[in-house]
């Protein structure tokens, strides 16, 4: 589509349901405006980004567009940020697979059990698996050792294993990353007291506006093939994740937002090209980007 | 998030608090925590990160940030600038000299 300088059209992609506003800056010879190839990437990036996500008919899609005019989520928007989906849903839930979601590798899931429910249990099978604790508390068992976690413990625990968590007395929500590996690694438990004493692993990061704190849970610390997890925790108002990067060669990543307790929200962008980010949303405590 | 830039920002009034979790491409090569490609924008900007990398070193994160330049040629700059031979031209390559000065001194904190 020809544009002027300074002319602006609306867009609605069929495959994502934002609506794109493309304005020619002047700048291109031909006038078409110098953003008619970046566009086109970005629509490819955008459905990288969703690639197998998102099964939505274009209905879904519509409707979601207009749900969130009105500040309502809709179908596809709870889809892509499947956190929303599992906010509570008790026992162990699945919300980043690869082959369903946009990641290779990284499974992420959910474990919440009430006190007095009976203990959950699951093999590892191909996936090393990290449990971080997030609320509560959990006695997790796994081959012959036993190991109790608090807000921000977390255990290790090698493929080919068996799991039983057992809920505390005030139940539990732990969450569940994963990676498939060929080698097997030791059970390794790492205490969030243990992290914020280590100068390597907790650390105070920037300045206002992009003060927080950062610690890693399952980094260096802990001996594995693929998983990293760490919590950070912005000061008020403040921007994380600064200066923008990006680490797709090497590693591939999902935030679960925590602690965020209404009315208290984020933006969340993502993008390669930033005029023409691939996401730009409001996030809330339980979704996952 | 599969690939981009992701930054993000708290409400004022309120943080943004989130469980990240990574996994590497490649078994092992790739789980390197803080290895980073800054968007080139805001490259030479002080963000702080640099204390957050010094911290990270002490367990050998970020190492490679410094040690793996994009290219040979970024590489040989690196180490031109740490020799004191070359004045940084770029702004990829100052943000990650800032890095490989910090190297330096963690470095030569460690041998003292």
């Amino acid at each position: 589509m020809a544009l002027t300088a300074g002319s602006s059209v609306a867009l609605t992609q069929a495959d994502w349901p934002h609506t794109i506003t493309v304005r020619a800056t002047g700048n291109s010879p031909d006038g078409r405006g110098a953003r008619g190839a970046g566009a086109v990437a970005s629509r490819a990036r955008r459905a990288r980004h969703h690639a197998g996500t998102c099964d939505c008919t274009r209905k879904d899609l519509e409707s979601d567009a207009r749900l969130r005019l009105e500040g309502r989520y809709g179908a596809h928007r709870q889809r892509h940020l499947p956190g929303s989906q599992y906010r509570r849903a008790k026992g162990r839930t699945h919300a980043v697979v690869p082959g369903k979601t946009a990641s290779k590798y990284l499974h992420y899931g959910r474990i919440i059990l009430d006190a007095g429910d009976a203990p959950l249990r699951f093999d590892t099978k191909q996936l090393e698996t990290g449990l971080v604790c997030l609320n509560g508390s959990a006695t997790v068992r796994t081959g012959d050792q036993s190991f109790t976690l608090d807000r921000y413990d977390s255990l290790y625990v090698s493929r080919d294993a068996s799991i039983e968590v057992a809920p505390g007395a005030h139940g539990c929500d732990l969450a569940e990353i994963a990676a498939p590996v060929e080698r097997t690694y030791p059970v390794q438990f790492v205490s969030f007291k243990s992290v914020q004493q280590d100068p390597g692993l907790h650390l105070n990061v920037g300045n206002a506006p992009n003060q927080r704190e950062l610690n890693i849970l399952i980094g260096k610390n802990v001996e594995a093939g693929r998983i990293l997890a760490g919590v950070t925790f912005s000061a008020p108002g403040n921007w994380t994740s600064w200066p923008p990067h990006e680490h797709a060669a090497m590693l591939e990543e999902a935030y679960l937002y925590i602690d965020m307790p209404a009315p208290s929200f984020g933006l969340q962008l993502v993008y390669t090209n930033k005029n023409d980010p691939e996401l730009a949303t409001i996030v809330r405590q339980d979704d996952v980007c | 998030m599969p690939e981009g830039y992701h930054p993000n920002v708290a409400a004022p009034g309120g943080s943004i608090n989130f469980l990240w979790m990574m996994a590497a491409n490649r078994e092992r090569e790739d789980r390197q925590h803080g290895v980073v490609n800054v968007q080139p924008d805001f490259a030479a900007i002080p963000s702080g990160l640099d204390k957050g990398r010094a911290g990270s070193m002490m367990h050998g994160m970020d190492v490679r940030l410094k040690l793996e330049a994009p290219s040979e040629e970024l590489r040989a700059e690196f180490l031109d600038m740490a020799a004191g031979l070359r004045r940084p031209r770029r702004v990829a390559v100052r943000a990650c000299f800032s890095g490989f000065r910090g190297l330096s001194s963690a470095t030569r904190l460690g041998r003292a």
